[in-house]
């Protein structure tokens, strides 16, 4: 092979990296292609595994992180259903990512993404077994949006069962008795309470799950006189007086939290101060 | 044997390639310490997760190039020749050759594996995460794991590079075969939990796995991650049955490289 002389070649790349340089003004100032907005596509989890080279955790990672940047501020309604969609994957990829679970239960179920991030939500509280924080924002968006206490409760009360640490464990578990108290369903109330009294190492807090307990009894037992008082007469009690007038009840019940029991005016027990006639009322 | 496993231990250490690789697994711990500024509330267990799949993606390609370095290109310059000039049985050569990859993999997953022990150390010192990650025991069993993974994918690539005539085969085959075998498992646990409710990808696919399984090993089973991540103890059955099919399925392919060399004409 015969040596070619080198400085032709030295000229050569010289006039090449000169007009390289000429070209960078133009290229700079011309417009770009827009760029691709917030979570227009959700790539199937196929492919996510394999652009990961087949690594599931790896896939759940580079998702979380693009779900973590995306801009909310300038996300629209499709953008919000990709975004559950992304997340939904990384539940299947890797269902015990902390940063998946609550960000899905900060973002999506406010901008409509209820079923989303109760699904990831769900998924990480059963791969997550010393983590109450899944459970309690499922309950939470269950009570909250689906307007529903009583499964609301009744995920608060896992939530309490994941809790390792005490105090925690009763807060949560007084949560769960306050919404199981404002259902209609005063017999799951009733067990809900009984329930966790029974499981709690804190005596002074079974002592107050037992007492809500019989004040819901209480409840209960006035609401089945009510129905059968308005079976007999036809018309809605006035007071507790007329049940008892009527033998329905042996005797006004006392409450267990020293408050009095009273018949609205719809015709429901209501649980009110003592005294005072603008009755502040509380919780049933 | 020794002779070949100690020849396969110094080549390593003088070639430059690995040492590149092993830059990269080095360059992949430092990705991991940075990742965990992607993380709100748990930047140790995203700082490990990302130094495991590091780790596994610079171990494997470790081991596969050591394989193409020690056998792949020993046969292409036809320097195997020389070395089967003396009196030993192939399958000596392919055995002392396996054995020295798995020796110098095991030494840069215990090297990198350090590393990235220190990089979630340090990852983890502005933050107080509440669920802490376990870098005792259930760290090390995760990198032994990704040690074991790699030696499945080594003695694939050794049984490729026994058969193949063209020097990046061992690599490239052995890389697709990583992917695929990791892949495969939670492919097919996708399709088995009815693939998010897409009946006609079941109806494609999941015949095509079921054949897929008995010839492709499921090396997501040895990712014990969720041990140190999340305190998720592998089940014990599950455990041993996993380390005993990538041992049964890695024989199997020093047994298939060995009748391969063991026929192969070199002159």
């Amino acid at each position: 092979m015969t040596r070619s002389h080198p400085v032709p070649w030295l000229l050569i790349g010289l006039l090449s990296f000169a007009g390289f340089a000429a070209l960078v003004p133009g290229l700079y100032g011309s417009p770009r292609l827009p760029a691709s907005g917030e979570m227009e596509v959700a790539v199937p989890r196929f492919a996510q595994v394999l652009t990961a080279a087949g690594d599931r955790y790896l896939a759940a990672d580079l998702s979380t992180f693009r779900a973590l940047v995306a801009s909310t501020e300038r996300m629209e309604r499709e953008n919000y259903r990709i975004l559950g969609i992304v997340q939904s994957d990384v539940a299947w990829l890797n269902p015990a990512h902390e940063d998946n679970y609550y960000i899905a239960a900060a973002i999506l179920p406010w901008n409509g993404e209820l079923e989303a991030a109760q699904h990831v939500l769900q998924q990480a509280s059963k791969a997550r077994p010393f983590d109450w924080q899944p459970a309690f924002y499922y309950a939470f968006n269950t009570w909250h949006f689906s307007k529903n206490a009583r499964e609301g409760a009744e995920w608060m009360k896992i939530a309490a069962d994941q809790a390792l640490d005490e105090g925690v464990r009763i807060q949560l578990l007084q949560l769960a008795a306050q919404w199981a108290g404002n259902t209609q369903d005063r017999a799951f109330a009733i067990r809900l309470h009984k329930a966790m009294a029974r499981e709690t190492r804190h005596r002074g807090f079974a002592v107050f799950l037992e007492k809500r307990a019989t004040r819901l009894e209480n409840l209960l037992r006035i609401e089945e006189a009510v129905a059968r008082y308005e079976e007999r007469t036809g018309r809605t009690p006035l007071d507790m007086a007329d049940l008892v007038a009527l033998r329905l009840l042996a005797e006004v019940p006392s409450d267990p939290f020293a408050m009095q029991y009273v018949i609205g005016r719809d015709g429901k027990p209501e649980v009110v101060h003592p005294g005072g006639p603008a009755q502040a009322r509380n919780s049933r | 044997m020794l002779q070949i496993f100690f020849s396969s231990w110094r080549s390593g250490f003088r070639n430059k390639t690995l040492f590149s690789v092993f830059a990269l697994g080095v360059a992949l711990v430092v990705l991991a310490n940075l990742s965990a500024s992607f993380s709100p509330r748990q930047p140790l267990t995203v700082s490990l997760d990302v130094g495991l799949s590091g780790l596994r993606f610079s171990l494997v390609l470790f081991s596969i190039t050591l394989v193409q370095d020690l056998v792949g290109r020993e046969i292409e310059r036809k320097s195997v020749i020389l070395i089967l000039s003396y009196p030993i049985p192939r399958v000596a050569y392919i055995l002392g050759r396996y054995f020295g990859v798995l020796a110098l993999t095991f030494v840069a997953a215990l090297l990198l594996g350090l590393l990235l022990w220190i990089a979630v150390m340090l990852s983890g010192m502005h933050y107080d995460q509440q669920f802490r990650v376990s870098l005792g025991i259930p760290y090390w069993a995760a990198v032994l794991g990704v040690w074991l993974d790699a030696a499945v994918v080594a003695a694939f690539s050794l049984w490729i590079a026994t058969l193949s005539t063209v020097t990046m085969l061992p690599l490239i085959v052995g890389g697709l075969f990583a992917i695929a075998a990791r892949g495969a498992g939670a492919m097919s646990d996708f399709l088995a939990q009815g693939a998010d409710r897409q009946a006609d990808l079941v109806a494609r696919f999941g015949p095509v796995f079921d054949i897929v399984r008995w010839v492709l090993p499921d090396l997501s089973r040895l990712d014990w991650r969720q041990w140190p991540m999340y305190g998720h103890v592998p089940d014990p059955t599950a455990l041993v049955l996993s380390v005993l099919s990538a041992l049964a399925y890695s024989f199997a392919m020093i047994g298939f490289a060995t009748y391969v060399f063991s026929r192969r004409e070199f002159a």
